[in-house]
């Protein structure tokens, strides 16, 4: 009798702890690091030296205008040369042969000197299927035809220039949303009922979220695993925020996503709105993620910082803001969303993107929507960024 | 209480903590308004202006010397002062001191009076005190800005400010519009401006850091609807040691508890306010209403729809669409949930603004909230003549819009950028004050 007995709960003890096994799960990630993806290794990119800073900007700018030249040197090595700066080159502008507020006039200035930066390799996608003498060469995809025409503009200028490794550091470029009181949050779903294979998985999505809490920082970085809830306001994305792609050998690569739009910060972007966008994101060893996301936007989303900081932003090294403007059109390289008066509104641009492990909470549900994993083991360096 | 009632009770009180109680119908909420609030009469509007203080005045408020203060004025936006209850400015005092008085169409409340002139007309007072404007110039013509305006230089040209000087000859003494001045309140009471109330609403635990506490609800029902209460309301308890002070008086409760009331109205919280801001309990039981001490005027076609990120958003009352107006595009990116209670917009900004910016083809898309035409300004609430000779909604300066197309109760208008520069594209550039954009929001009260 007993062994009759056995046999039968053996089997539904087996039975049991298969079904526990087969589990989905879901992973969070909490982005630490948004910059512009630039790979300024050196100056060989700019053989032509590097775009003006802001005395040679007011040099040439009251030059044009008719300033004498020592009247300009004299204002240059004044202590008073910030408020010169505000007060004349702020209105180097000429409309209808008025002063203009050049920042909001970027046009009414003859073409400001910028340089171009000229590597073979930088960071992206090959957004138009072409390979054309202003496309990179990917440095670690080794990707051929990569668009990335924003870079070519912004990559001979000092405060905009870096590396994967040292980040652009302009706040305009560069996003602290620490300061904003939000989080920017990655759920990587392999959309079935199994574990998720960080290393090969098909029918992969990634989702952005915005989270209401700012991310946690600790003496050593970003925090991991802590938990951030996402804003129940979708307004905040105003399209598609799911990229569908598949894992190959640790590293997820989206499928052309006709847009990723979500609103921003107006030290960055506004709003950000990649069309014809990809998204690469390789899964590190400690547990988090670095990766690329890529596309078109809109020229006057990027200048718009540049911009607003005006003044203040030249002088801090943004160099020729006008002259950034102007680049940025002349080098627009899509004709999605072209004026009415036939330019161009739209170029290629890619951001590099680190993440640290989160949990991500749904408001109305009040918990994950799917069991999320805790993070893998990590080394002994504590130390993201 | 028998045992089956307690029980009952128990159980319905349960029910409603444990889940949202169903808000009141209509004709259930008009029973709750509880007859403690300020209203602002016609003709009577508040402002900021800084203030110059004289050095001690005795009351309990501290102030600076210089500070900004929210004041009553009059309809042309003369600060209101008033001499101590009973006092009478006659003679000399008369060629520095006006009566403020009302216009024809007045209707007094329960703390702004009428008093007739001999010489005919009527004149305000306030709690009692008759009201004056000041003879010698300190009103101005041009409007009041309202509180927390942003003077960046950058940013906005500087607001037109109004200097008053208090403590005048007299003893003239401005009226501002902080109901702690002038609701004598409990140690533990305070007075907070809730924006969904919205109002001065009666709070507790407000603190530096917390400057809106947790709001107080006022219960002027009838016995029954009492012991029906959800248990989410808690009663404000006094403790033995506390004294009445003005209109608040103490009730001995059947379990020998003491709880706080005012002007009549037993005062409780609600376990439902979670938020800074929240005011969750109205509509929750009948005879239950915010302790609104003063209550903003709106007009009658407004209505505040609470969200879930508890700030409350003003839509038209009849057919529920969001209103919008143009905020600058801000440094600093707020999302809604950070915003702070008194919100981001700049009256000054808003004047500045006006109704320009918005052509013919924007308000197509953006479609100007028209006011009646017997419509009248009130409180932070003004009206813009158009050109086409319609008139136009403003609050705090801000003309107020509706987005053509959208389903009532949605945001798809919220938060859009007008990023708009000489851009090559067709766009004219801003006036420098209002940067290199602006930014449609959803208007929050």
């Amino acid at each position: 009798m007993r062994k009759q007995i056995a046999i039968p709960a053996a089997a539904l003890a087996l039975t049991l702890c298969a079904g526990q096994v087969a589990q989905a799960e879901s992973k969070g990630y909490v982005i630490s690091v948004w910059s512009q993806a630039m790979n300024n290794v050196d100056d060989s990119g700019c053989p032509e030296g590097k775009s003006p800073i802001a005395h040679e900007v007011f040099a040439y700018s009251m030059k044009g205008l008719g300033m004498a030249q020592a009247d300009i040197e004299r204002m240059v090595k004044s202590q008073e040369f910030g408020q010169h700066y505000r007060e004349q080159a702020s209105m180097r502008g000429r409309k209808d042969g008025k002063p203009v507020f050049v920042y909001k006039h970027p046009l009414s200035v003859p073409e400001p000197p910028i340089k171009l930066e000229q590597g073979k390799e930088g960071f992206g996608f090959n957004l138009d299927g072409k390979v054309g003498p202003m496309d990179y060469t990917d440095p670690l995809t080794k990707e051929a035809g990569v668009d990335n025409l924003a870079a070519r503009v912004f990559g001979c200028i000092d405060r905009t220039r870096g590396t994967l490794d040292a980040p652009v550091g302009n706040t305009q470029l560069r996003w602290l949303h620490y300061i904003e009181g939000n989080s920017w949050l990655l759920e990587v779903d392999n959309n079935r009922d199994a574990p998720l294979d960080m290393q090969n998985e098909d029918n992969v999505t990634v989702t952005y979220y915005r989270g209401q809490q700012s991310p946690v920082l600790s003496a050593s970085g970003f925090q991991r695993n802590v938990t951030y809830t996402i804003d129940p306001n979708k307004n905040l994305t105003k399209a598609t925020t799911t990229f569908k792609g598949r894992i190959k050998d640790g590293v997820f690569l989206s499928e052309v996503t006709p847009q990723f739009k979500f609103i921003a910060s107006t030290r960055l972007q506004p709003i950000y709105d990649f069309k014809q966008a990809r998204l690469r994101l390789k899964f590190q060893p400690d547990g988090g993620l670095q990766g690329f996301v890529g596309g078109y936007l809109p020229i006057t989303m990027i200048y718009f910082p540049f911009g607003d900081y005006a003044a203040q932003g030249e002088g801090l090294g943004s160099g020729d803001v006008a002259g950034i403007y102007q680049a940025l059109q002349k080098y627009a390289d899509t004709d999605i969303d072209k004026a009415k008066n036939g330019k161009r509104t739209r170029i290629s641009q890619t951001w590099t993107i680190t993440a640290v492990p989160a949990f991500i909470d749904r408001p109305e549900t009040g918990g994950p929507s799917r069991p999320q994993r805790a993070e893998a083991p990590r080394p002994d360096r504590y130390a993201v960024r | 209480m028998r045992r089956s009632q307690f029980f009952s009770a128990s159980a319905l009180g349960l029910g409603a903590l444990l889940c949202v109680a169903a808000p009141l119908t209509a004709a259930q909420a008009a029973t709750t308004t509880a007859n403690v609030a300020s209203d602002l009469p016609v003709g009577i509007r508040t402002g900021t202006a800084k203030v110059t203080s004289s050095a001690n005045d005795g009351e309990a408020e501290t102030r600076n010397r210089n500070t900004t203060s929210v004041l009553f004025a009059d309809e042309a936006g003369r600060p209101l002062f008033t001499q101590a209850a009973g006092a009478e400015c006659v003679g000399a005092c008369l060629e520095k001191w006006r009566p403020a008085i009302a216009p024809p169409k007045a209707v007094p409340t329960k703390d702004w009076t009428l008093v007739g002139l001999p010489s005919g007309g009527s004149q305000w007072a306030f709690q009692g005190r008759l009201a004056y404007t000041a003879a010698d110039g300190e009103g101005v013509d041009a409007p009041l800005v309202m509180p927390e305006w942003n003077q960046t230089p950058f940013r906005a040209p500087a607001t037109p400010s109004l200097e008053v000087r208090d403590g005048g000859e007299n003893g003239m003494r401005l009226v501002r519009v902080t109901p702690k001045s002038w609701i004598k309140t409990p140690y533990s009471i305070g007075v907070a401006e809730y924006r969904v109330a919205p109002g001065q609403v009666l709070a507790v635990g407000i603190t530096a850091a917390n400057t809106l506490g947790k709001p107080l609800y006022v219960f002027s029902g009838t016995p029954e609807q009492a012991q029906a209460l959800p248990r989410a309301f808690t009663p404000l308890e006094a403790s033995g040691l506390s004294e009445p002070i003005g209109d608040f008086t103490i009730n001995e409760r059947a379990d020998a508890t003491r709880q706080w009331a005012y002007r009549g109205g037993a005062l409780y919280s609600c376990a439902c306010d979670v938020s800074t801001g929240d005011l969750n309990g109205e509509g929750l039981a009948p005879g239950m209403a915010a302790a609104v001490v003063l209550r903003y005027p709106k007009p009658s076609q407004v209505a505040i729809k609470k969200d879930n990120l508890s700030i409350g958003r003003m839509v038209d009352a009849r057919t529920g669409m969001t209103l919008y107006y143009r905020d600058r595009a801000l440094e600093q990116y707020v999302p809604d949930h950070m915003r702070p209670p008194n919100g981001t917009m700049d009256p000054g900004i808003g004047a500045s603004l006006g109704l320009k910016h918005c052509s013919q083809s924007c308000e197509k898309e953006w479609r100007p909230y028209l006011a009646p035409a017997n419509a009248e300004p009130q409180g932070y609430w003004s009206i813009y003549d158009r050109p086409d000779g319609k008139r136009q909604w403003a609050y705090k300066n801000s003309a107020i819009y509706t987005h053509a197309n959208e389903r009532p109760g949605s945001l798809d208008g919220n938060e859009q950028y007008l990023i708009q520069f000489e851009d090559g594209y067709g766009n004219e550039a801003l006036p420098t004050e209002f940067g290199m954009g602006l930014m449609w929001r959803a208007l929050v009260p």
